[in-house]
C-alpha cells in the first residue's frame, strides 16, 4: 500500500516535469528496494531486474542471497566441496531449540568432546542470526550421531571422513551423521551447520530472521590431505589470545586441522614455561604480552573441540634471541649468540639477530626443561616443530666459544663443518625431546622442521633420518626441493611461499596472491605429501589487521588440501561468497572478494 | 592516667598525626607510613596478647552464654566489609586492578587475614575482659607500663594506618571540587588552602569519633560509597548497642588490613611489574630490564621526551619543543577566544575544542592515578580580518602558530596562545596540541610537553582522501572514522567516490529514483541526513566534503527508470561482454542526447551542493568514458564529439545549479583530457584534472590546475590485484612509497593544487578499511602538508611509529609498520 503511494508520488513527481532547481523538501521516502534473487542453472544467483516487488519472474524467487546460494549450485553453499553431496532444493524451516542430539551411537569415551562438539555447531546456527533466531518453527531436528572407534587421538592417520544424511519426514527431520572418528562427526556437524542459513534480506537493518535447512541432504566426504595448516606468528607482533580463538573458529569452519603456532622467534618470547620462568621475562614485549601455561591449555582444548590440532614451533637454533638473553646473568655463559646484534646485516635475515649457542651444554639444559614445559602442555601423540631454517653461518663463526668447540669437535669451518654443527644440535634436540616423551609415559613421534639448507637434497639424508622428521618446505613453487624430499621417501608439508604466505605482496618485491590463486596451487598427491599450511608471518599485521589479511585467503587453500577440486577458482566463487558471509555470522571479518553487484550476480564478473 | 582526658596525650598524638596528613599526598608516603604503623601496630598487639594470657584481669565469661555473641560475629564483618571500602578506593592505582577480584586475589587474601585473625582475637579479648566497660584497651591495667605502652602503641599504630583511609577520600574532594565547573576552575591558591584545611578538618572530625571509642576511625572515609551507606549506617547504630567488644574487633580488622594492605600491594605491583623500562641514550630511546628500585618509564614518554621531533604531518615552519613532561588532564584545558572574525567561527572553534577534549578523554580512558594535573589555558586569537567563514574554502589560510609554556607565577598551570586566520588554522593548532599530550601507561595518567612554539602553514591546499562507497558500500560509522583519521594528519578534502555503476547508495531528496534503483538494498543507503551529518562531522574537523556522482561513464542500474521516452537515460547498460564497452562490469554510460539527463543533472548538483555545503569546489567525475559504447549506439565515428558535448552541458548545469562556476571544478583525467584545453576554453581557468599517472599528467595537463593522485603510488588499492584475475601486475604502495612520491620535484608539472590518495573498494569492504588506509593516508599527509626533501629515513619510520599508536588510541584500526620489537627498539630496524 504504502509502496504503491509513493510510486503514485514518484509518477506525478516525473510527469509534473519539474524543471526546478531548488530542492524541494519530499517526505523523507520509505521504500525498500527489494531485490529478490534466482537460482539460474549454470549462472548462479542472479539479482532481480528491477527492485518493483511486482516483476515478473518464474519459478522460486528468495529474498535472500545467502539462501539463494544454499540451494544452488551442486554443492550450496558448502566450503570446502565435499566429495559427493546430493541437495534438495527445497528448505524447511527450524529453530535451534527444537535441535536434538542423539549420541546414543558413539561410544562413551568420545561423548563428552562430542557434546562440546554440538553446542559449537548449535551456537553456529544461532550466529547466523546473530545469536536471535526470532521465527519460532516447533519442527524438531534430530541428529543422530554414531562414531565407530572411540579413539580420540589426533594424528595423520585420523580418519576424518564422515556420511551426513538429511531426511526430512512428515513431522520432523533426521539427520545421520555416520563417522570413524569423532573428528569425523564434528566435520559431518560443520557440514550440517552449513546446509542452514539466515532467512533475512540483504542489506537491511531488518530484525526477523529465520532459519532454513536444506530438507534433503545425502553427503559423503573425507579429506585429500590429512595435514591443513595454518600458520600463525605471535612473535614479531604478539597476537591476543582471543584473536587466535578466533582465527581456529575460522578453521574449523574450513575444516583445516592443524594450527601451526609459530610462537617464539628471535624477536620476543611470548610462551610461558613454568621450569624457566626467564623466557617471557626476557623476552616477552611486556607483562600483558605472554600466554600463559593455563591458556595455552585451554587453547589447546579449544582447538582439539574443533577439530584442530596445536602444533607449537620453538624455532631453533637460528630465530631464537629475545628470551634467551640471560645466559650470562644467571651464570650459565651465552645461551643464545649475536643476539640483537647492532649491524644486523651481517648476522641475520631480519633484525633483531639471535641464534643459540650450541657450543654451551647449559643451552641444552634450558632447552630440555623447556621442551619438558611443551611436552605437558600438548596434547598426547605431541606434535612438535623444531624450526630448523635459516641459521646463519656468519653469526656462529663470529663467535669464539663456537669455533673453538668446532676444532674441538674436529668440524672444519666452512659451509660443511657448520652444517656438520647445525644437524649435531637437531640430533641432540631430538635427542632431548624423546627423552622427555618418554619419561611421561609416551613413544617416540616424529618432529616437523623447515627446509633449509639442512635438507637440500644432496645432504639431508646424511643427517636426518626420514623416519624422524616431517620435512615443512617453503621454497618457492619453482624449487623442486619438494619433488626430491618426496623422491628421497620423507614425509613433507608444503608452504610455498610466493603463493600460501599471507604477509607477501606487503613488503620488498613480494607479491601479493589473491584467493585465486591461492586456490588455483595444487600439490602432488602421495602418501608422503602430507598437506600445506598458510603462513601468516605478523611481521606487518597485529590483532589490528589480521582478520581480513587471513580471510578469505586460507579459505581458499583450506578447500584446495580438504577436496583437491580440477574445477577453477570461478567455479568455486558462489560458495567462497557464502563462506565469507558465514564467517561474518560468525564474528570473523573478512576482506570481500568482488565489488557488491558481482557478488549479486554470480559469474557476470568474469 | 587516662587517654581520654588527658588533653597533652590527646594533643600529643594529634599534632604530629595532623602534620602526617598534610604531606601525605603521594602513595607512595602513604603505603611507607601506613607500614611503619603496622609494625607499631604488630608491637601493640603483641603486648595486649601478652596481657590477655599472661596477666589476666577481670572476670572471665563464656562467651556463648550471651546472645549477644551472633552481634558481635556480624560486627566484625560489617567493619570488614567498611575496610573493603579502603581498598575499592585504592585499586585504581594499581597497575592491574584485577589482581583484587581473583580467586587469590587482594580482597580474599586481604580480608581472609583479618577476619580469622580478629574473631580469634576477639573471642579471646572477651573471655577475659567482657564485662569491663567500653574497651578492652581501656581494660588493661593502668598500673602496668607494658599494658599502657601497648595502649599508646596501639592508637599510634591506628593514626599511622589511618592516613592511608583519607588519603583518597580528600584527593577525591579536591578533584571534585576542582571540576566543578570547568570554565571556571578555583585558583590554585583556593585549592591549596581547601586542601589544606580539609585534611586537618577531615582529621579531627574522625577524630572526634576516633578518640571516644577507638573504633569508629573510619568512619569519614565511608561517606564516599554510596553502595556501603547501608553498611555504615548498620555500624553506627551496632557501635553503641555492642560498645567496647564489637568496636574493638571492627578496629582490629581495619588496622589489620591496612597492615596487609601495603604488603600485598607491593607484592601486586611486582607481580606485574612493566618488564622493560626505556631511556635515552643519544637520542634514541633504549629498553632495559625494569628493576623494583630503577626509574621507569614507558615508551611512549621516552619517544616523546627523546626525539627532538614527534608531530605529524611535520609543522613547515619553526618548532621548538621542550624536553619536560607535565600531567594533565582533558577536563583541565579552558578555552578562551580572545578574537574572531565572525560567530560562526567563534561556534566552531568551541564545537573543535570539544572535539579535542573529546579526543584525549579516549586516550585517558585507563587513567589511573591520582597526579598533580596541570590547567591550561587555550587562549586563541583569530585575526579580526580573517576568515569569517568557518568552511574550508579554496583560498581557506590554514596557516596557525602557537606557544605553550608555564603561566608566570604559578607552577600549577599552563597557558597556550594561538594565533590563525581561519577557523581551520585554529582547528589545526588543536590537532597538533594533541599530538604533544599522550597517555603513560605506567603512570597512569596523561602527559604534556611543558613548553612548545609551533609555526606550521601547509604546502599544498588540497590533500585529499578519496573513499569509493560504490563497489562495496561502507556504513556511515566508517566514513565518520576515516574522517577521524584525516583530521589526526590534517588531510583537509574528503572525496567521496559515491557512486559508480555497481550501485548508487546516495539518496537524493529531488531524486529518490536513483538510489531506489540503484542501491544494493535499503540498509545500503546513505540518507540525506547521513551526508548532512558526514559534512558537518568533517566541518568541525577543518575537512571539506567532495561528493562526486561520477558521470558520464560508470553508471548503471540507478538510471534505468521512468516511462519509456525520457528512459534511454543510460546506454550499454549491463552490455556484454563487457570488456567491450567498460573496463569494469556492470557497463552503462548517459545518453549525452537525451536532455532529461541534463534535468537530472541539474537537479543532482544543486542537492548535492545543498547538502555539503560546499559550493567553491565541485568533482563531476568524468572518468573512463567508453568511445565504443557512443560510437556503435550513435554510430557515429567521433564519439569525443560527445563527450565535448556532454562535458560542456554538465559544467553549465553545474554554473546554472550554483550561479557560478566553482572556483575548482575537477574531474578525471583520461585520454580524453587532449580535448579540454580546445574544446572547453570558456571553463579552463576554472578546471581541474585528477591525474592517475604520471604520463597523462605530463602529456594532456601541463599547464591545467592538477590535483594528482597517480596509480602507483597513491592508490591504497593498488596491489591487492583485480578480483577476476589471478594474478595482478600492479604494485603494492608501501607507506615508503607513498611517501617518497614527489612528482612535482618534475619541471613539466605546475600548477598542482594538492594530492589525493584513492581507495577504490573492489576488494575492499567495511571489514578491512582502516588496516588498508592506515597508516599509509597518514604517510601521503605529511608528503602534502610538510612535503620535505627527506625520504622515508630512520626519523620517519619511528615518526610514524609514533602517530600509529595515535590513530590506534583514537580507534582507527592500523597496520603495524613493522614487528613490536622494532618500535621497542627505535632506530635498529
Amino acid at each position: 500500500m504504502v509502496r504503491q503511494w509513493i510510486a503514485l508520488v514518484v509518477f506525478v513527481h516525473l510527469a509534473s516535469g519539474n524543471n526546478d532547481i531548488s530542492v524541494k523538501d519530499l517526505t523523507p521516502s520509505v521504500y525498500e528496494p527489494s531485490w529478490t534473487y534466482k537460482c539460474v542453472p549454470d549462472e548462479g544467483c542472479q539479482r532481480s531486474q528491477s527492485p518493483e516487488p511486482t516483476a515478473n519472474y518464474t519459478g522460486t524467487v528468495y529474498e535472500s542471497l545467502d539462501l539463494c546460494r544454499t540451494v544452488c549450485g551442486r554443492f550450496g553453499g558448502i566450503w570446502p566441496r565435499p566429495v559427493t553431496a546430493a541437495l534438495s532444493s527445497q528448505t524447511v524451516r527450524i529453530h535451534p531449540n527444537y535441535l536434538r542430539f542423539d549420541l546414543i551411537d558413539a561410544p562413551v569415551e568420545t561423548r563428552e568432546i562430542l557434546a562440546k562438539m554440538t553446542q559449537v555447531a548449535t551456537s553456529n546456527l544461532m550466529d547466523e542470526c546473530n545469536g536471535n533466531v526470532t521465527d519460532i518453527v516447533e519442527t524438531p531436528v534430530i541428529v543422530f550421531i554414531t562414531i565407530k572407534t572411540p579413539n580420540l587421538e589426533q594424528t595423520w592417520s585420523t580418519d576424518e571422513s564422515y556420511m551426513l544424511d538429511v531426511q526430512n519426514k512428515e513431522v520432523n527431520v533426521a539427520v545421520h551423521i555416520v563417522a570413524e572418528t569423532v573428528y569425523g562427526a564434528r566435520h559431518a556437524l560443520e557440514t550440517f551447520t552449513q546446509l542452514v542459513t539466515a532467512d533475512k534480506p540483504d542489506y537491511t537493518d531488518q530484525y526477523r530472521c529465520g532459519l532454513r535447512l536444506i530438507s534433503g541432504a545425502k553427503i559423503r566426504d573425507k579429506p585429500v590431505y590429512p595435514h591443513r595448516g595454518f600458520l600463525l606468528d605471535t612473535s614479531r607482533n604478539f597476537i591476543p589470545l582471543e584473536d587466535i580463538k578466533r582465527m581456529l573458529d575460522g578453521m574449523a569452519a574450513t575444516k583445516m586441522n592443524v594450527f601451526h603456532w609459530h610462537v617464539t622467534d628471535t624477536h620476543s618470547f611470548p610462551l610461558e614455561s613454568v621450569r624457566v620462568p626467564q623466557f617471557t621475562r626476557y623476552g616477552a614485549y611486556s607483562a600483558y604480552e605472554i600466554y600463559t601455561t593455563e591458556e595455552v591449555r585451554e587453547l589447546i582444548n579449544y582447538a582439539r573441540v574443533r577439530g584442530i590440532r596445536v602444533v607449537i614451533e620453538i624455532d631453533s637454533p637460528a630465530h631464537a634471541g629475545n628470551g634467551w638473553q640471560w645466559g650470562k646473568e644467571y651464570g650459565f655463559g651465552d645461551l643464545a649468540v649475536c643476539t640483537n646484534e647492532k649491524q644486523w646485516r651481517s648476522f641475520c635475515i631480519q633484525p633483531p639477530c639471535g641464534q643459540l649457542n650450541p657450543a654451551n651444554p647449559n643451552m641444552y639444559k634450558v632447552l630440555r626443561d623447556l621442551y619438558k614445559d611443551i611436552a605437558e602442555m600438548l596434547s598426547q601423540p605431541a606434535l612438535f616443530h623444531m624450526g630448523g631454517d635459516e641459521v646463519f653461518v656468519e653469526c656462529w663463526n663470529s663467535t669464539q666459544d663456537i669455533t673453538t668447540y668446532m676444532e674441538s669437535k674436529g668440524y672444519e669451518r666452512n659451509t660443511e663443518g657448520f652444517i656438520k654443527l647445525w644437524a649435531e644440535f637437531h640430533s641432540t634436540a631430538l635427542q632431548i625431546w624423546d627423552e622427555e616423551l618418554t619419561a611421561m609415559g609416551q613413544s617416540e613421534q616424529p618432529v616437523m622442521l623447515w627446509s633449509s639448507e639442512l635438507t637440500q637434497a644432496h645432504r639431508i639424508s646424511k643427517y636426518l633420518n626420514k623416519d624422524r622428521y616431517v620435512i615443512e618446505v617453503w621454497e618457492p613453487v619453482s624449487s623442486p626441493l619438494l619433488s626430491q624430499l618426496l623422491r628421497l621417501g620423507f614425509r613433507t608439508v608444503s608452504v610455498p611461499k610466493d603463493i600460501w604466505y599471507l604477509d607477501h605482496g606487503f613488503w620488498g618485491i613480494t607479491k601479493y596472491s589473491n584467493w585465486r590463486r591461492m586456490y588455483s596451487h595444487v600439490l602432488p598427491v602421495e602418501a608422503n605429501m602430507l598437506g600445506g599450511e598458510v603462513a601468516m608471518w605478523s611481521e606487518y599485521v597485529d590483532s589490528q589487521a589480521l582478520d581480513t589479511r587471513v580471510w578469505p585467503r586460507a579459505a581458499a587453500v583450506a578447500e584446495r588440501l580438504w577436496s583437491n577440486p580440477s574445477s577453477s577458482a570461478n567455479i568455486a566463487e558462489p560458495r567462497l561468497q557464502r563462506l565469507r558471509s558465514r564467517l561474518a555470522a560468525r564474528g570473523i571479518p573478512s576482506d570481500v572478494l568482488s565489488p557488491g553487484w558481482c557478488a549479486q550476480h554470480d559469474s557476470r564478473c568474469l | 592516667m587516662d587517654w581520654k582526658t588527658s588533653k597533652p596525650a590527646i594533643w600529643s598524638l594529634l599534632i604530629p598525626y595532623l602534620l602526617l596528613e598534610h604531606f601525605m599526598k603521594t602513595l607512595s608516603i602513604v603505603s611507607y607510613i601506613s607500614m611503619l604503623g603496622n609494625y607499631l601496630n604488630m608491637a601493640g598487639l603483641a603486648l595486649i596478647i601478652y596481657h590477655i594470657f599472661l596477666a589476666p584481669h577481670g572476670v572471665v565469661l563464656l562467651a556463648s552464654t550471651d546472645p549477644l555473641a551472633l552481634f558481635f560475629v556480624i560486627g566484625t564483618c560489617l567493619f570488614n566489609l567498611s575496610a573493603v571500602a579502603v581498598i575499592l578506593s585504592l585499586d585504581k592505582a594499581l597497575k592491574n586492578p584485577k589482581v583484587l577480584t581473583q580467586p587469590c586475589g587482594m580482597l580474599t587474601v586481604g580480608m581472609f587475614i583479618p577476619t580469622v585473625f580478629t574473631t580469634v582475637f576477639g573471642v579471646l579479648g572477651y573471655w577475659s575482659f567482657g564485662m569491663m566497660e567500653e574497651n578492652v584497651l581501656r581494660s588493661l591495667p593502668f598500673d602496668d607500663y607494658s599494658a599502657m605502652a601497648a595502649i599508646g602503641l596501639y592508637l599510634i599504630a591506628i593514626a599511622f594506618a589511618y592516613p592511608i583511609q583519607c588519603y583518597p577520600a580528600i584527593a577525591m574532594i579536591v578533584d571534585v571540587i576542582k571540576n566543578w565547573n570547568p570554565q571556571s576552575t578555583p585558583s590554585d591558591e583556593l585549592l591549596k588552602t581547601i586542601e589544606t584545611t580539609a585534611r586537618p578538618l577531615f582529621v579531627m572530625t574522625s577524630c572526634m569519633i576516633f578518640f571516644p571509642s577507638v573504633a569508629k576511625s573510619n568512619y569519614g572515609i565511608e561517606k564516599e560509597y554510596r553502595s556501603l551507606l547501608t553498611t555504615n549506617f548498620f555500624i553506627c547504630y551496632m557501635i553503641p548497642i555492642q560498645g567496647a567488644f564489637v568496636a574493638f574487633v571492627g578496629n582490629l580488622c581495619t588496622t589489620l588490613l591496612a597492615f596487609v594492605f601495603p604488603a600485598m600491594m607491593e607484592l601486586c605491583i611486582l607481580q606485574n611489574l612493566p618488564q622493560w623500562t626505556w631511556e635515552c641514550v643519544n637520542d634514541k630511546c633504549v629498553p632495559n630490564r625494569a628493576t623494583l628500585d630503577g626509574k621507569l618509564q614507558s615508551l611512549m614518554t621516552c619517544n616523546m621526551l627523546c626525539a627532538s621531533m614527534t608531530l605529524w604531518p611535520q609543522p613547515t615552519g619553526h618548532v621548538s619543543l621542550s624536553t619536560t613532561a607535565v600531567p594533565v588532564r582533558a577536563d583541565l584545558f579552558h578555552l578562551q577566544i580572545l578574537t574572531f572574525p565572525s560567530r560562526p567561527v567563534r561556534e566552531h572553534i568551541f564545537e573543535a575544542f570539544d572535539i579535542f577534549q573529546g579526543v584525549l578523554r579516549k586516550m585517558e580512558r585507563g587513567s589511573r592515578n591520582f597526579e598533580e594535573w596541570q590547567a591550561v589555558d587555550v587562549r586563541v586569537a583569530v585575526n579580526e580580518s580573517g576568515q569569517g567563514d568557518p568552511r574550508l574554502r579554496l583560498d581557506t589560510d590554514e596557516s596557525y602558530r602557537f606557544s605553550l609554556r608555564p603561566k608566570n607565577g604559578t607552577t600549577r598551570s599552563l597557558q597556550m596562545d594561538v594565533y590563525a586566520n581561519s577557523f581551520c588554522g585554529v582547528r589545526h593548532a588543536f590537532e597538533t596540541l594533541s599530538q604533544i599530550i599522550w597517555f603513560d601507561l605506567y603512570a597512569g595518567s596523561l602527559f604534556m610537553l611543558e613548553a612548545a612554539n609551533v609555526d606550521d602553514v601547509p604546502r599544498f591546499r588540497y590533500r585529499g582522501l578519496m573513499l569509493d562507497t560504490a563497489r562495496n558500500y561502507f556504513p556511515v560509522s566508517d566514513l565518520l572514522q576515516t574522517i577521524d583519521g584525516m583530521a589526526s594528519c590534517k588531510l583537509n578534502t574528503f572525496h567521496w567516490h559515491a557512486t559508480d555503476s555497481q550501485s548508487f547508495p546516495v539518496e537524493f531528496d529531488s531524486l529518490p529514483q536513483l538510489s531506489r534503483y540503484g542501491a544494493y538494498g535499503p540498509g545500503a543507503i546513505y540518507t540525506t541526513e547521513d551526508i548532512r551529518t558526514v559534512s558537518h562531522y568533517a566541518r568541525l574537523r577543518g575537512i571539506r566534503v567532495l561528493l562526486e556522482v561520477d558521470l558520464p561513464a560508470h553508471v548503471g542500474k540507478a538510471w534505468d527508470w521512468g516511462d519509456k521516452h525520457s528512459a534511454e537515460k543510460v546506454l550499454c547498460l549491463d552490455n556484454k561482454p563487457w570488456i567491450e564497452y567498460c573496463n569494469e562490469p556492470p557497463c552503462g554510460q548517459l545518453n549525452p542526447r537525451n536532455v532529461e539527463v541534463y534535468h537530472v543533472m541539474l537537479k543532482l548538483y544543486a542537492e548535492i551542493m545543498q547538502l555539503t555545503g560546499v559550493d567553491d569546489m565541485f568533482h563531476i567525475g568524468n572518468d573512463d568514458v567508453s568511445q565504443r559504447c557512443w560510437a556503435e549506439e550513435f554510430n557515429t565515428t567521433d564519439p569525443m564529439d560527445l563527450w565535448v558535448v556532454f562535458t560542456t552541458n554538465a559544467l553549465q548545469r553545474l554554473e546554472a545549479a550554483n550561479g557560478k562556476l566553482p572556483n575548482l571544478t575537477i574531474m578525471w583525467s583520461t585520454q580524453m583530457s587532449e580535448r579540454v584545453k580546445l574544446d572547453l576554453k570558456p571553463f579552463l581557468h576554472k578546471l581541474g584534472l585528477q591525474a592517475r599517472d604520471l604520463a597523462s599528467t605530463q602529456k594532456y595537463i601541463s599547464g591545467l590546475r592538477t590535483i594528482i593522485s597517480h596509480q602507483d603510488a597513491w592508490d591504497i588499492n593498488n596491489g591487492y590485484s583485480k578480483w577476476y584475475e589471478e594474478t595482478g601486475s600492479s604494485n603494492y604502495n608501501s607507506w615508503q612509497r607513498v611517501y617518497e612520491h614527489r612528482p612535482w620535484a618534475r619541471k613539466d608539472i605546475k600548477y598542482v593544487e594538492g594530492g589525493e590518495a584513492t581507495v577504490w573498494s573492489s576488494t575492499l569492504s567495511t571489514d578491512g578499511l582502516d588496516s588498508r588506509v592506515w597508516p599509509r593516508a597518514a604517510a601521503l599527509a605529511e608528503r602534502l602538508w610538510s612535503d620535505r626533501a627527506e625520504g622515508a629515513t630512520r626519523p620517519v619510520h619511528a615518526r610514524l611509529d609514533i602517530h600509529r599508536l595515535r590513530l590506534k588510541t583514537r580507534g582507527i584500526q592500523v597496520s603495524p609498520l613493522w614487528s613490536n620489537w622494532c618500535s621497542q627498539n627505535p632506530y635498529t630496524c
